[in-house]
């Protein structure tokens, strides 16, 4: 067999197993739950738990009055609010070559802290691309119709119309909100009633519940137990340096 | 007064609608540019960040995002609270001076307060733990933080059973390839050349009469005794009763005092008594980073035996000074190094010298609880007369290295071997030999 076929042969089976390792690296992990949220992988539903991991192509869905904060490996933060689900359709990202995430929220609202990615939020109706910037949106139905809205906050981000008779593209600058109804035609932009961003924001905030760790038991005597280096001559050989009868000491907790 | 002299009188064409809306607007504007404050992207990717890696014990790395929140809103309370906590479980000194930051930022903050509590308690000063647990459960009562809070006071109550005191009894035995009386500075007749077996009894006790968060006092007491196999004139017994105070300045900082009196016995006759005073300095200043300066006063009286006639002419004094660094190396254990002059002064001046001493150890917590110290000094003495029966002045370099290897056998008990090696190069044939002991010690703690 020559060379280049073992050359190709070899960069296919390179190419097999990274792009492998790239399925299989989580791309991120919650870190702050309200109420029960939900990872459907693979066809399998998993209850979400603090410090979880995410993985390319899980749904995440938070059922009422439940929150998720998710931290992502290129530090963005999303935040999905109550009864919201997402998908994690897209995600690549190198240290040093940066890459794209796409998250395509299917119902509900969401907060994005957008990290070192080029960053795309997916809805029915619209598509918004950034960079480094917070992005308030909400999508699901109202009379029947899709509708969409998206209010940045930080930066700005590019906002096109994706369902047939919506189409069109406008640039979100901070306080803007837009919102696309499925079949209408893609209107303009306007400044964000304040009612409508505090909205937003409260339902998709979530504070950190960090754990708290439980005691240790108190057996100790003072300075804790501790094992001393071996008294291998008599202390009355002291010498400078070594003046003090414990000259290392370690204190080590036995949990009963 | 006319309607044209009011401040007001600019406005006064435009009707109380239009000022009304204008008004509405500025306050719309102002509460969402008050919301875009609060929502920094940096600031909330590396709250986030601090906040996984306090979940994942990852408290370094935790430290570094919750400062970097900080370097974006300064005072912040919640950044200055999760640098506190990643602190606290690092066990770092600066973790103090944070989280009462964060309380001073926020005094009804309850994970504050608890986290406060939590504090003290590692540190085992529960009087001070308490105050905090208490206001935790105040300020947020049927909480899972005032459960919590719960538990650690429910702990605290039981320490009434703890005693203040500890007590360490070692017994073993050793194999001296060279039985030698001190090891540092000895009489000619305390070099016995011979080797030996002997059994080995230790206790050490100390009392903490005062500890709280500013102020340490402690009694101690060492008693130390040999019983040879076929040297019975090298049988040494010790008594070592000792005072320290510590005074915590500052996080940083302490200032620490030392009073012992040593007294000896050998073969069973008096041999030695002597007066330690030894003040130090110790800094903590950077991730466990200790720094210790001491200086050590020690007044020498040595008494004549049958069996060691010269032995007075050593009564004196030493002073040194003694730098030396500990550097903790994660949980494994710890590197020391350090460095001490010292200076002599005794009777006859032929016992007078100066040296130097560098040493380093290192001891490492290796897995299923077993622990290793290695050691190794060297120490070069100049004297300063010449010995009454030598050619030539005396001039000394001892090279000592050992190891030790001690497994925990539960919460009361430990076993111990290790293993020295000595080389005193001297100057003076008398005074030149090499020494090894090998060591097997059972501990059992009180």
């Amino acid at each position: 067999m020559k060379r280049s076929h073992f050359a190709i042969i070899f960069l296919g089976i390179f190419l097999l197993v990274s792009d492998i390792a790239q399925a299989t690296d989580p791309v991120g992990s919650f870190v702050a739950l309200r109420g029960k949220a939900t990872i459907d992988r693979e066809r399998t539903l998993l209850d979400a738990r603090l410090k979880d991991s995410i993985f390319l192509n899980d749904t995440v869905a938070t059922s009422e009055a439940s929150r998720a904060k998710m931290l992502f490996s290129d530090d963005s933060v999303l935040t999905l609010g109550e009864k919201s689900k997402a998908v994690i359709k897209e995600y690549v990202y190198s240290r040093d070559k940066g890459g794209k995430s796409i998250i395509t929220l299917l119902d509900g609202k969401m907060r994005s802290i957008v990290g070192k990615t080029n960053f795309e939020i997916h809805t029915p109706t619209a598509v918004a691309a950034a960079r480094g910037t917070i992005i308030l949106c909400e999508t699901g139905t109202i009379d029947g119709k899709q509708v969409t809205t998206f209010i940045c906050i930080e930066g700005e981000f590019t906002v096109t119309g994706t369902f047939p008779g919506s189409e069109g593209s406008t640039l979100l600058t901070p306080g803007m909100m837009i919102t696309i109804i499925a079949g209408e035609p893609f209107p303009a932009a306007f400044q964000s009633p304040g009612g409508n961003t505090g909205d937003l924001l409260e339902a998709t905030n979530i504070s950190y519940e960090l754990s708290i760790p439980g005691p240790a038991e108190i057996t100790l005597g003072p300075g804790g137990f501790v094992i001393e280096q071996m008294q291998i001559l008599p202390p009355y050989e002291h010498e400078p340096g070594t003046i003090n009868t414990t000259p290392v000491t370690i204190d080590i907790i036995f949990p009963k | 007064m006319s309607k044209k002299t009011t401040p007001f009188y600019p406005f006064r064409k435009y009707s109380l609608a239009f000022v009304s809306i204008l008004a509405c607007c500025a306050v719309l504007l102002f509460s969402y540019s008050l919301q875009a404050q609060d929502l920094d992207p940096a600031y909330e990717r590396a709250l986030t960040k601090a906040a996984l890696k306090i979940e994942n014990a990852d408290y370094e790395g935790a430290a570094v995002d919750a400062r970097e929140a900080l370097r974006i809103k300064t005072d912040d309370e919640k950044a200055t609270l999760y640098l506190g906590i990643a602190l606290s479980r690092s066990e770092e000194k600066e973790a103090e001076s944070v989280l009462k930051k964060a309380l001073f930022l926020n005094p009804q903050n309850p994970r504050t307060n608890l986290e406060l509590g939590i504090h003290y308690y590692n540190r085992g000063l529960y009087d001070e733990s308490e105050d905090y647990l208490d206001t935790a459960i105040k300020t947020a009562p049927n909480t899972e933080i005032a459960s919590k809070a719960k538990e650690y006071l429910e702990n605290t109550k039981k320490r009434g059973t703890v005693k203040p005191w500890a007590l360490n009894i070692s017994l073993g035995g050793q194999y001296d390839s060279n039985v030698i009386l001190e090891g540092g500075d000895s009489l000619p007749e305390g070099i016995s050349d011979k080797a030996d077996w002997r059994a080995v009894f230790s206790l050490k006790g100390k009392y903490n009469f005062l500890r709280n968060e500013k102020i340490e006092g402690a009694l101690g007491y060492s008693f130390y005794q040999s019983l040879h196999a076929n040297l019975p004139d090298f049988n040494v017994t010790n008594n070592l009763p000792e005072f320290t105070m510590a005074f915590h300045l500052a996080p940083w900082v302490s200032l620490k005092a030392l009073y012992a009196f040593d007294y000896t016995l050998v073969g069973g006759d008096a041999y030695s008594y002597s007066h330690i005073l030894s003040p130090s300095v110790v800094f903590s200043l950077w991730r466990g980073l200790t720094t210790t300066v001491a200086y050590t006063y020690r007044k020498n009286h040595f008494m004549d035996t049958e069996l060691f006639g010269n032995n007075s002419g050593r009564r004196g004094f030493n002073n040194a000074i003694t730098v030396t660094e500990t550097i903790p190396i994660a949980s494994y254990g710890n590197i020391r190094i350090g460095y001490a002059y010292d200076n002599e002064n005794t009777r006859e001046s032929y016992w007078s010298y100066s040296g130097n001493k560098y040493f380093a150890g290192i001891r490492w917590n290796l897995p299923v609880q077993f622990y290793l110290d290695l050691y190794g000094e060297y120490y070069g003495k100049d004297y300063r007369e010449r010995y009454p029966s030598a050619a030539r002045l005396r001039e000394d370099i001892m090279k000592s290295v050992w190891g030790s290897l001690t497994k925990v056998l539960s919460d009361r008990f430990s076993v111990s071997v290790g293993q020295l090696y000595t080389r005193n190069k001297s100057s003076v044939d008398l005074f030149d030999y090499e020494r090894a002991i090998t060591s097997l010690f059972f501990t059992v703690r009180f």
